[in-house]
Order: structure tokens, then C-alpha cells, then sequence
């Protein structure tokens, strides 16, 4: 049996019995409900003096949240803070305790991004970021190999980029994110592009990362995410500049 | 008539437009360097040199050829573009006999130079008696000018059809994955060629002349620093087009795990590689002298560069204040090296980058920077 922390949570593995009396192995994180996967303190973001955003305080469990905001809002501007990929006033930790300031490797080793739009130069190939990816983050949860698989990724992934349609880049983009072994990954609108048939795979990623890898996810749409696809922790909405948990 | 206007336009025009550069630097080696009045002797002694002796003659095939690949390379290129899909329709829809003879008249337009080039030679050669060069002159003209018109044609037939550079391309890119560092070496070559062409030509042809000025004179390092700074200045603007670049495509390399050393140290190789030919120079030139003054001139060169990338961590500073400040630094350097304080004008200029880096990169933000 595996050790498991009340306040952090843990590996749960052993041998279970089925109804018909088949002996197999499991091997389940736990993470305790208490855990504050990401604290956002003190969040200001400016331009040229103006506020875009502002988190007072805001602590979300191990979940999935789904964060809401018309166009415009500053969701991807929230999403690029919490990626560390812009300076902001304030911090962000995640489990309590990695600060993106104070880390900012570690931080960025627990902390996965996919953006919107995703752009890269012309000239590289899937599998030159792939090898980028997996070379800064390390071994995955799971053989990348076969994730890419499923996406149908391997059939292009030694093309330039510059060849790719708009859905091959997001689908490898989505893929980059979950190389390594990130605590929390962020999704901005993730289903723009896709076609109908990686939808499905892409929600069960998130489910299978998030109760077999203890993997939180913040992910930004326009679409209906829930409708029994998904089993959202909760909603955060950015209502007047401010990002709160509803 | 009017298709072949057209077909010169899209083709001819573009070309000789597009390389501009490397037409002026061959007319400038072939008329600029000798007198006037010695013009036509050299020219002929050129062509007799080439028309009497087999490894000469053999070299200027070997260059031609090269050319002709070049032209192809341009004609299959356009074809391959986007904008020029029509041309499938149009002249692809044309008898075969005009459509040979509108690609014939192409790509004679485009390999004019050698043509005429290599027909004055054929000339010459048959004036002097060495009809087996003008034999050979003549077929290989006719050879280039044939598998030029067959390779188009097939093109035209076969539209998406995977060229032996894509099938090399593809081999390239299954075989060896670029390293972060080569990145924007790999944007220089692909997307800014010309840019990185001036860049390097212009820097070479400054430590060629610093050299060529030394003849003579006893070796003096100050002299070299001093050739080396004004080609390390004449890189400036590439550097500043680095940052736009890593703006508009790298923005997702800062989500990822690197320390701030690694990176650091990244941007050093960046320029360690795009100095190569210069540093290729100075070894051939300072190592007879001093062991290791090329290795003080490789670290100044790996230390001013990221100096002025690193300036432009300060998102407000803009073309016009970056080469203030760029020339300021040059003025600073030039002095400190003509005063013998070459190795702490080094040690300071690293620091100052490596400290403006640490202190900057996260702070950073692109001035253009869309809020959503």
C-alpha cells in the first residue's frame, strides 16, 4: 500500500479482486480535497496604467474549472499570468508552496499552457517541438507516442508547421500540453478548430489526468464544456476586472 | 505574346528583383575590381583560361551548374507558391509545343548571364582552334537549357507532386530535430536570407580588410578588435530583429522548465553560430600570431552580441534609442580596447549582458503585447 498525506494526498496502489475473481493491479494518486492547487494573491495586471485584471485572493482545490468572460474580459490575459508567461503584480503558487516568482523553474515544470491560437516558426516541425517539450519537462504521465497516436499526430509530425491546417497546430499544441508531469494545465479554448472526433479524446484526457494523475485543469470556451462531458469543480467567472469562483 | 510578358514578369522579373544582392557582388568581382581600361584583356584572359585548360574549364561548369540549379530552384519555388497556383490552369491547358517554348524563353531569361557568359567563351574558343571546349560549352548549355524546360513541364503535369529537395527536406527533418539555440539561425536562412546575406558579407568583407590593411605592419591585436567591432556593430540590426522574432513565435518557450542560465546560455550559442564564418576568419588570421587571441576575440563576440539583445529586454526601447545606446557601447569598447583594456572591456561587456538578462527576462513583455 501506498503512503497517503491527509492534507497533500498520495499514491494509493495495491491488488483489488473483481466480481468474477480476476486479481489486478491499481495504482490511483489521491489528492486530498483540502490541497490549494493554485493560490493567486494579489494579481494586478496593467497596461500603460489601465487595470485588466486583479485577483485579491482566490484559492482553488485540486478540480477542473471552467473560467468564463465575454471577449475582451482578460481570460487568456488571467491564463498567460497563471502560465507565467507575463509579468504581473502579485504572486501564484501552486500546491501552496511553488511560487512562480520565487521557482520559476520548478513552477513552470508543474505548470502546462495551451494556447488559443498557438504560433511557432515556420520552419519546425511537430516533432522538433515535441522534442523541445518532452526535453524541458521530462517523462510524461503517459508514452507520448501514443497519445500522439490518438490524435492522428504521427501522420504530420515530421512536416513544418507552416503545412499545417489550423486544427493539426491546435492538436499539437493541445499534445505539448500535457508532456511532463504538470500538477495543473491550462486550456485556452481548446475546442476552437477541432474537429468532432478529437473532441471526445480531448475530454477524456482531462479526465483520466485529472483522477488517475491528479492533474487540475483551468480551461477557457465560448462552448458548453459541461454537458455531461465534463464534471467541473467549479466556474470562474471575471465580472468587472476581477476573477471569482462561483 | 502577352503570356510570355506575363511569364516574364512573374518569373524573370522576380528573380533578377529577388537577388539583386547577389548580382550586384558578382558584377562588382567580374567589372568593379579591374580598370577600366584592362577590362576586356581580363575578361579574355578569363575566357582563354577557361577554354585551354580542363580543371578550369571543369570549375566553371561546376559553378554554372550551380547557377542553373538556382534558377530551377526559383522557377519550381514560384510554382509551389500559393499565389501562383494559376499558372497550373493557364499554362498548363496550353499545346505542348508553346508551353515548352514559353518555358524555354523562361528560364533563358533567368540563365541569361551564363548563356551569355559561356557563349562569348564559345566564341573565343572557336576563334582560337579549341573546338572540343566549345563543343563541350555548347552541349552543356543545351543540356541545362532542355532539363530545365523538362523539369518545369513535369512539374506543370504533376502538380503536389514531391520534388527530390522535399524528399530531402522530409529526410532532414525524420533524421535530426533543431535545438532551441539554432532557432533563429534557422529564421535567419529560411525567411530573412537576404538580411543574413548583407549581414555577413559586409562583416567578412570589414575583417578582410582589416587583415589586408595589417600586411606589413607588425601584428597588432588592437587593430583586429577594432576590424572585429565594426563587423560585431554591423549585426545590430539583426539582433533587432531577434526580438521580434522571439515576440511573435517564441512566446511559448518561456512556459517551459529552462533556468535562467540555460537560457542564457542559449542566446550565447545563437550567436556563436551565426558568427561562425567570421570566427572561421579570425582563426586562419590570428592563430599564426597568438594562440589565444582568437579565443578573446570569440569571447568578446559572444559577449557584445548578447549585449545588444539583451538591451532589448526594455520593451519601450525602439529602433532609434536601441542604436544610440548600441553605438554608445561600440564608442565605449573601441576606447577601452585602444587603451590595452581589452580583457576587462570583455569581462565588463559579458557581465553587463548576462546581468541585463537575469534582471530583465521575466520581466519582459512585448510592447504589442494584445489584451484579451
Amino acid at each position: 500500500m501506498g503512503t497517503i498525506s491527509e492534507t497533500a494526498g498520495g499514491i494509493e496502489e495495491g491488488l483489488c479482486t473483481s466480481t468474477l475473481g480476476i486479481k489486478c493491479a491499481f495504482n490511483v494518486k489521491f489528492i486530498s480535497p483540502y490541497l490549494r492547487m493554485i493560490t493567486l494573491h494579489q494579481i494586478q495586471k496593467k497596461y500603460y496604467d489601465s487595470l485588466i485584471i486583479s485577483v485579491p485572493k482566490l484559492e482553488l482545490p485540486h478540480g477542473i474549472y471552467w473560467m468564463q468572460g465575454g471577449n475582451g474580459a482578460g481570460k487568456t490575459t488571467c491564463l498567460k499570468i497563471i502560465a507565467g508567461l507575463i509579468p504581473f503584480e502579485g504572486d501564484v503558487l501552486v500546491k501552496s508552496t511553488i511560487s512562480s516568482k520565487r521557482q520559476p523553474v520548478q513552477y513552470r515544470q508543474m505548470v502546462s499552457y495551451a494556447e488559443a491560437e498557438p504560433l511557432y516558426p515556420a520552419f519546425l516541425t511537430g516533432r522538433d517541438l515535441l522534442q523541445l517539450h518532452t526535453g524541458a519537462r521530462g517523462e510524461g504521465y503517459e508514452s507520448i507516442t501514443e497519445l500522439s497516436a490518438l490524435l492522428g499526430i504521427p501522420a504530420f509530425i515530421h512536416n513544418p508547421v507552416s503545412s499545417y491546417s489550423s486544427g493539426m497546430l491546435k492538436k499539437l499544441s493541445l499534445l505539448l500540453a500535457f508532456t511532463g508531469r504538470p500538477a495543473l494545465i491550462l486550456l485556452d479554448e481548446p475546442l476552437i478548430t477541432l474537429d468532432t472526433a478529437t473532441i471526445p479524446i480531448l475530454y477524456d484526457w482531462i479526465r483520466r489526468f485529472h483522477t488517475q494523475h491528479g492533474v487540475s485543469f483551468v480551461i477557457t470556451s465560448h462552448q458548453l464544456i459541461t454537458a455531461g462531458e465534463l464534471q467541473l469543480t467549479a466556474t470562474l467567472v471575471i465580472d468587472n476586472k476581477e476573477l471569482k469562483k462561483v | 505574346m502577352a503570356v510570355i510578358n506575363i511569364l516574364g514578369k512573374i518569373f524573370t522579373g522576380r528573380f533578377y528583383a529577388q537577388n539583386t544582392g547577389f548580382f550586384f557582388l558578382l558584377f562588382y568581382l567580374l567589372f568593379g575590381i579591374v580598370p577600366g581600361g584592362q577590362l576586356i584583356s581580363y575578361h579574355y584572359s578569363l575566357m582563354m583560361g577557361i577554354v585551354s585548360t580542363t580543371n578550369f574549364l571543369l570549375l566553371a561548369i561546376g559553378l554554372w551548374l550551380l547557377y542553373n540549379l538556382k534558377c530551377m530552384w526559383f522557377v519550381l519555388g514560384t510554382l509551389g507558391n500559393k499565389e501562383y497556383s494559376f499558372l497550373y490552369q493557364t499554362i498548363g491547358s496550353m499545346p505542348a509545343r508553346r508551353m515548352q517554348t514559353n518555358w524555354l524563353l523562361v528560364h533563358i531569361g533567368v540563365y541569361a548571364p551564363v548563356l551569355i557568359y559561356s557563349s562569348i567563351a564559345a566564341v573565343v574558343a572557336v576563334r582560337k582552334a579549341y573546338y572540343a571546349p566549345a563543343v563541350i560549352l555548347l552541349c552543356f548549355n543545351v543540356i541545362m537549357c532542355v532539363w530545365a524546360v523538362w523539369i518545369y513541364n513535369r512539374q506543370l503535369k504533376r502538380p503536389g507532386a514531391i520534388t527530390l529537395y522535399h524528399r530531402l527536406q522530409q529526410w532532414l527533418n525524420r533524421s535530426f530535430y533543431k535545438p532551441l539555440p539554432l532557432y533563429y539561425v534557422y529564421e535567419l536562412a529560411t525567411n530573412r536570407t537576404r538580411a543574413l546575406l548583407v549581414t555577413k558579407v559586409l562583416s567578412c568583407l570589414v575583417l578582410v580588410a582589416t587583415f589586408t590593411l595589417m600586411e606589413g605592419d607588425p601584428y597588432d591585436i588592437r587593430a583586429v578588435l577594432t576590424g572585429l567591432l565594426i563587423s560585431l556593430l554591423l549585426h545590430c540590426i539583426v539582433v533587432f530583429e531577434h526580438r521580434h522574432f522571439e515576440d511573435q513565435f517564441l512566446g511559448f518557450t518561456r512556459s517551459l522548465p529552462l533556468s535562467l542560465w540555460k537560457r542564457y546560455s542559449a542566446l550565447c550559442i545563437t550567436y556563436g553560430c551565426l558568427l561562425l564564418p567570421e570566427f572561421g576568419l579570425l582563426i586562419i588570421h590570428t592563430l599564426p600570431h597568438s594562440p589565444w587571441h582568437w579565443l578573446l576575440m570569440i569571447a568578446l563576440a559572444i559577449s557584445l552580441l548578447p549585449l545588444f539583445r539583451c538591451l532589448l529586454y526594455f520593451p519601450r526601447l525602439d529602433q532609434d534609442k536601441y542604436l544610440r545606446w548600441v553605438l554608445g557601447i561600440f564608442c565605449v569598447l573601441l576606447f577601452m580596447t585602444l587603451g590595452y583594456l581589452y580583457i576587462g572591456a570583455i569581462i565588463a561587456t559579458q557581465a553587463a549582458a548576462f546581468i541585463l538578462f537575469i534582471t530583465r527576462y521575466y520581466r519582459y513583455e512585448p510592447h504589442y503585447e494584445q489584451v484579451q
